[in-house]
């Protein structure tokens, strides 16, 4: 709020110095058309925003606390859908919670990886946009398509990963499934991290092109080692795009879906259940319309990232330099 | 032999081996760097190669369950196009596509604008409430999904009365996304204050300067957003599922993709073939303009 009052305030100084006083009635006139125009530009995407965000969000929050079937008005009934969430009533949402937790661990270590091949990537001259783009093709393709693969890839029997294990001397049996219970959320992150990682590392790649070569040669002057080199230049040199990587990284695998659905042919179970899913089967009414308490588990979640986002946000002032 | 080598010997010798011993981490670099590349390929070739095998079909007098044969191995098998075939026979791929096309091009192409447009006004205009609607519409980025969805879904089967009908996924689009417009409004905040100025003298309105100067100016951020959004769109989900999804002839590529069967006996070659299928426009796109979106990534990066 400061920032904006201070911003306004300069935006105002200007203006008033721009204003000669013989000219007084001509800028103004000027002035109110710019107001007009600025309104005029910013009304489609200030609309859309009314009618498409706010009003669901204040749905959102209005439906939260009711009980509402689409065929009957909604019905206050106060933290009573908050209440059945948390008792666990609501049989897998709370487990959903904690399979998205668990699929979250993909976001540090996708970081990690990019951020090494994007530094080996700097090291070399010829290549690098190819391999660049190499890595980058998955973050482009479909979701679908990209899941078909991978459940070909994960194939018992046939797949290519199980031949290759095969291939090494393990013997594995029918007992063995890489989308088994145990297996299945270590192979959904297996799979975020191919399809995940080019996005970030063509960020940190760009990021690191942009650090001066003089302060890696100043700290070799003074003897730094590779360690030191990477942790007082390097990592405030990416921190920026670091913290960018892991706020919308978190965001996103908490609200997986797509991938989760369509690798397990749309059957649902304890170990990969996820929230959008979940609630996503609330809406096409398959456990009842029950949107009220739907609204409240999206609620939920939103506010949870919102929470973590808002921590990432205050923990970056003492990490990220920018 | 190496200890042999002494002050002695030419100097092109000495230079030549430092030479070789200061290749040697770039070496070691691009076999790493290579190494990573190829698993990253193999997923595609796997899913190619495939695309091309039987599924459950006799080969020669043989059966030969596609490339499940031991005689075989992942890359080299009897090879068939009955998979394609059997694929745009069975499942309405073509319809599904011109779909899929039918729903983007408004909200793209309208979308993109109406983001400029607002991208525009924020960035050169002033006037009062510019800044907190800004960080306003700014801050519906960081608004999780989630919690919109229940209710934008009653909101657009009961409210707007759009139950059923591709609407939900075409009309919002139209007016534009925020995150469009940040990345547009970073591209317009460059541009030299004298633009508008010269501009205005020869009597020129705001209209007329957007227009006519500041979009042919920023060709290559919006063709970048165009992507971005084509492609978006193009590989939603969720979105289609929940809207369009239990109406058949409504369906977009991607439901047409996900409606081939994967229970029981998954037939592997035929959903390899839908998934090369449904990558090809993505892949020619970002084909046709690899170099607009590599300039245009680095431009409206997350790094200004």
């Amino acid at each position: 709020m400061q920032t904006t009052e201070t911003l306004q305030a300069q935006a105002g100084q200007e203006s008033v110095l721009a204003l000669a006083p013989r000219r007084h009635h001509k800028m103004n006139r000027r002035k109110r058309n710019e107001y007009i125009m600025g309104w005029v530009f910013i009304a489609p995407l200030t609309i859309g925003f009314l009618l498409f965000t706010a009003v669901p969000l204040v749905l959102a929050i209005y439906y939260s606390f009711t009980s509402y079937d689409l065929f009957s008005p909604p019905q206050w009934i106060g933290l009573a859908n908050f209440a059945e969430i948390f008792a666990g009533d609501t049989d897998w949402y709370m487990r959903s919670l904690l399979n998205a937790l668990i699929y979250t661990i993909g976001v540090p270590l996708g970081a990690a990886i990019s951020l090494v091949i994007a530094a080996m990537l700097c090291n070399i001259s010829r290549g690098s946009t190819v391999l660049r783009m190499i890595f980058y093709i998955p973050t482009i393709c479909g979701s679908v398509a990209i899941t078909f693969i991978w459940q070909w890839m994960f194939a018992s029997h046939y797949g290519i990963l199980w031949e290759f294990l095969e291939s090494l001397g393990f013997q594995l049996t029918n007992a063995f499934g890489f989308l088994d219970e145990e297996r299945f959320m270590s192979s959904m992150i297996f799979m975020g991290l191919w399809a995940g990682v080019g996005g970030s590392l063509l960020l940190f790649y760009s990021s690191l092109q942009n650090i001066s070569h003089d302060l890696y040669d100043a700290a070799a002057l003074d003897g730094a080692n590779g360690f030191q080199k990477f942790w007082h230049i390097t990592m405030p040199g990416v921190s920026p795009v670091l913290f960018y990587v892991l706020l919308t990284g978190i965001v996103g695998s908490f609200q997986a879906f797509t991938q989760f659905q369509v690798m397990t042919g749309d059957v649902i179970s304890e170990y990969s259940v996820m929230p959008v899913w979940w609630i996503y089967r609330y809406i096409t009414g398959e456990w009842g319309y029950r949107y009220g308490l739907a609204s409240a588990m999206g609620l939920l979640l939103g506010l949870i990232l919102i929470v973590i986002s808002a921590v990432q946000f205050i923990a970056s002032k003492y990490w990220v330099k920018y | 032999m190496q200890k042999n080598i002494s002050a002695a010997q030419p100097a092109q010798a000495i230079d030549k081996k430092q030479h070789i011993k200061r290749m040697i981490p770039k070496i070691v670099l691009y076999v790493i760097l290579i190494f990573f590349a190829v698993l990253w390929l193999i997923p595609f070739l796997f899913a190619l190669s495939t695309s091309f095998a039987y599924n459950n079909n006799l080969y020669n007098g043989e059966p030969v369950i596609g490339i499940y044969h031991k005689e075989y191995n992942w890359m080299w098998h009897p090879m068939t196009f009955v998979n394609y075939l059997d694929l745009f026979r069975k499942y309405n791929v073509i319809g599904g596509f011109v779909n899929s096309i039918l729903y983007i091009i408004a909200p793209l192409f309208v979308g993109v604008f109406t983001s400029a447009m607002a991208a525009y006004g924020f960035a050169r205009l002033r006037f009062p409430g510019r800044i907190p609607m800004f960080f306003t519409l700014l801050s519906t980025i960081l608004l999780p999904g989630v919690i919109t969805m229940v209710p934008s879904y009653i909101m657009y089967s009961v409210g707007y009365g759009w139950s059923n009908t591709p609407l939900p996924l075409i009309i919002p689009g139209m007016f534009g996304s925020a995150m469009t417009m940040f990345l547009i409004r970073q591209y317009f905040l460059g541009f030299p204050k004298e633009l508008e100025e010269a501009a205005q003298l020869d009597g020129m309105g705001w209209w007329g300067i957007f227009i006519r100067i500041a979009l042919p100016l920023s060709m290559p951020v919006l063709i970048t957003q165009l992507i971005l959004s084509f492609n978006g769109m193009y590989n939603d989900y969720l979105g289609p599922l929940l809207y369009v999804g239990t109406t058949p002839e409504l369906r977009t590529l991607q439901l047409i993709l996900k409606s081939i069967p994967t229970i029981g006996v998954t037939p592997y070659p035929l959903m390899m073939a839908g998934a090369i299928v449904a990558l090809i426009p993505t892949f020619i796109l970002y084909g046709l303009a690899q170099k607009f979106f590599t300039e245009g990534i680095v431009l409206t990066g997350i790094k200004e």
